[in-house]
C-alpha cells in the first residue's frame, strides 16, 4: 500500500467552545484532488490550515507522506515548504513587486539566487508582465495568480487553496479557476475549500461535505451534487446551487 | 487646488500668524531689545550644541533599549512578557522630571556617578525607551496576520519573517511616532537644567537673568528648538514617500 500524499488521523480542534474540526479522517492520495465545501465555520479553513501546522489539532496527527507535521519539530519550516497554501485575502508581500513575492521564498530558505523560475512560474500564472508592479496596483484577479506562483516556488508536493476565488469579483473567478485547472490537469495534489460548483464538478476526484466540524458526506462530485444522501447536505446545496 | 496655490496659501497663513504674534508682543512700551540677547550668542550656541548631542544620544539609547522591550512585550514567554509590560507601565507613567531628580538625586550618589550630562542622557534615554518600545511593538502588531501565515506557510522562519516581511512594512508605519517621538524628546531635554545640564533653556534663562530680557531671551530659545523640529518633521515626511508603495489617496476630513 503506497503511502498517502496528505493523511489526517482522528483530528479535532477547539476554539474556546467552538468545535472546528471533530475526528477528521482523510486521506489525499498523490495526485488526487479533493473539494471541502459546507458553510461558513463548518471547519474547511481549520482543516486546511492543519496540514501546513498554521492550525495545531488539540488531537489526533496530520501526515505529509507519511511524516508527521508538528509545529514544534525542529524541522517544521522545511514541512511548511513542502505543502503550498493560497488564501483567500492573497496575503502577497505589498513591500515587494509581483516577481520578489515569487522569489523571496526560494532565495531565502534555498539560497537560491536565480529569478528564471520564478519569471517561469509568473508566465505559467500569465502574469509575466507584472513582474515589476508591486501588489496594490494589481487587480483581486491577478494578486491570486501572483500568490498561485508564489506557492508553487518551493516546488510544493501538495497545494492548498483556502477560498481562493472568494474575495475576487466575479469577472475574475474565472482566470483563477483556469490557473487551477491547469495546475490539477498538470498532476498537482489539491486540496480546496470552494463553493465553485462548477469547478469541482469538473476537476474533483472526491468532494466533501463538513459541517460543525465534521465529515457529513463525502464521494464523487457527481454523487454529492446530484444525489447527496444526507438531509443537511440537501440543504446546503439547494440554498449555493 | 494646484502647488503653487496651495503653497501661496500656507505662506500667506503663516506670514499673518506670525505678524498677528510680533504685533501684539510689540504693543509692550518696551522696545524690543534683540542685542543684549545677541550679546549672550556664545551660551546659545553652547547650549545648543548640548541640546543637540543629548538629544541624539538620548534617542540611540532609547531606540536600542526600546527594541529590547517590543521583544519583550512581544515574547511567548509569559515572565519576559511581564518585564516588558512593568517596563512600560512604570517608566511611562512617571513625570519625566521627577524621574531625573530621581536619578540624579536619589540614584548616582549611590553608584558614584557625578557627570550630570551623563546621568541625563542616561535618564531620558530610559524614558524615550518606553516609548519606542511601545512604538515598534504596535508598529508590528499592525502588520495583519495573514503576512505571518504567508511568509511562514513558503517556509520562512520566524526570525526571517520578522526581517523580510514583517520590519519592512511595520518600519513605514513607525516613521511617524518615531518622529514624533524624537522631536518630544529635544523637548524634553530642556529639563536637563534642573539638575545643572547646561542645555539651550539653561543658556535663555541665564540670558534673562542677567539681561531681563526675559522675552526675547526665550523668543531666542523658542525659534531655536523650531529650527531643529520643523526640519525633523519635514525629513521624516519625505523618508516615508520614498518608502511608500501603496496607491495614495489624500484624506482631508
Amino acid at each position: 500500500m503506497t503511502v498517502p500524499r496528505v493523511e489526517l488521523k482522528n483530528v479535532s480542534r477547539t476554539f474556546g467552545s467552538v468545535r472546528a474540526l471533530v475526528d477528521i479522517d482523510l486521506q489525499v492520495a498523490e495526485g488526487e484532488k479533493v473539494v471541502f465545501i459546507g458553510p461558513s465555520g463548518s471547519g474547511k479553513s481549520t482543516l486546511l490550515r492543519c496540514v501546513n501546522a498554521l492550525e495545531v489539532p488539540d488531537r489526533g496527527e496530520v501526515f505529509v507522506d507519511g511524516e508527521p507535521v508538528r509545529t514544534d519539530a525542529s524541522d517544521i519550516d522545511a514541512l511548511r515548504a513542502e505543502v503550498g497554501m493560497v488564501f483567500q485575502h492573497f496575503h502577497l508581500f505589498p513591500h515587494l513587486t509581483a516577481l520578489e513575492n515569487v522569489r523571496l521564498a526560494p532565495r531565502l530558505v534555498r539560497g537560491d539566487r536565480d529569478e528564471r523560475t520564478a519569471l517561469q512560474l509568473l508566465d505559467r500564472v500569465g502574469v509575466a508582465d507584472k513582474r515589476d508592479v508591486k501588489p496594490d496596483l494589481l487587480s483581486g484577479g491577478q494578486k491570486q495568480r501572483v500568490a498561485i506562483a508564489r506557492a508553487l516556488a518551493m516546488g510544493p508536493r501538495a497545494m492548498l487553496f483556502d477560498e481562493p476565488t472568494s474575495a475576487l469579483d466575479p469577472e475574475m473567478v474565472g482566470e483563477v479557476l483556469s490557473v487551477m485547472r491547469d495546475l490539477a490537469g498538470e498532476g498537482m495534489t489539491m486540496l480546496v475549500a470552494s463553493h465553485e460548483m462548477g469547478f469541482a464538478r469538473e476537476v474533483a476526484d472526491r468532494v466533501y461535505f463538513l459541517d460543525e466540524g465534521r465529515i457529513v458526506e463525502q464521494g464523487p462530485p457527481e454523487q454529492v451534487f446530484d444525489d447527496p444522501r444526507e438531509e443537511r447536505t440537501k440543504a446546503f446545496l439547494s440554498m449555493v446551487l | 487646488m494646484t502647488r503653487s496655490r496651495e503653497l501661496l496659501v500656507r505662506v500667506a497663513v503663516t506670514v499673518a500668524v506670525f505678524g498677528v504674534l510680533i504685533g501684539a508682543l510689540s504693543l509692550s512700551e518696551q522696545p524690543f531689545d534683540f542685542a543684549s540677547v545677541w550679546a549672550h550668542r556664545g551660551q546659545y550656541f553652547k547650549g545648543l550644541g548640548i541640546t543637540l548631542v543629548a538629544t541624539a544620544c538620548a534617542y540611540v539609547i532609547g531606540l536600542t533599549l526600546g527594541v529590547f522591550v517590543a521583544l519583550a512585550r512581544l515574547s511567548r514567554t509569559l515572565w519576559i512578557r511581564h518585564l516588558g509590560d512593568l517596563y512600560v507601565e512604570i517608566i511611562r507613567g512617571t513625570p519625566v522630571m521627577v524621574l531625573l531628580m530621581l536619578a540624579y538625586w536619589g540614584i548616582a550618589p549611590l553608584l558614584g556617578v557625578d557627570d550630570k550630562l551623563l546621568v541625563g542622557i542616561l535618564t531620558l534615554g530610559i524614558f524615550s525607551a518606553a516609548y519606542a518600545g511601545e512604538i515598534l511593538r504596535a508598529g508590528i502588531e499592525s502588520i495583519e496576520r495573514g503576512q505571518f501565515e504567508a511568509a511562514r506557510s513558503l517556509g520562512l522562519s520566524r526570525r526571517q519573517t520578522l526581517r523580510h516581511v514583517v520590519l519592512p512594512q511595520a518600519f513605514k508605519r513607525m516613521i511617524p511616532p518615531l518622529t514624533s517621538e524624537l522631536i518630544a524628546l529635544t523637548k524634553e531635554t530642556s529639563l536637563l537644567w534642573i539638575i545643572g545640564v547646561f542645555e539651550l533653556t539653561a543658556a535663555a534663562k541665564g540670558t534673562g537673568a542677567h539681561t531681563y530680557a526675559y522675552l526675547e531671551a526665550f523668543l531666542v530659545a523658542a525659534g531655536m528648538y523650531l529650527c531643529i523640529t520643523i526640519p525633523l518633521s519635514f525629513l521624516a515626511r519625505n523618508l516615508e514617500r520614498r518608502l511608500g508603495y501603496e496607491a495614495r489617496m489624500g484624506v482631508h476630513l
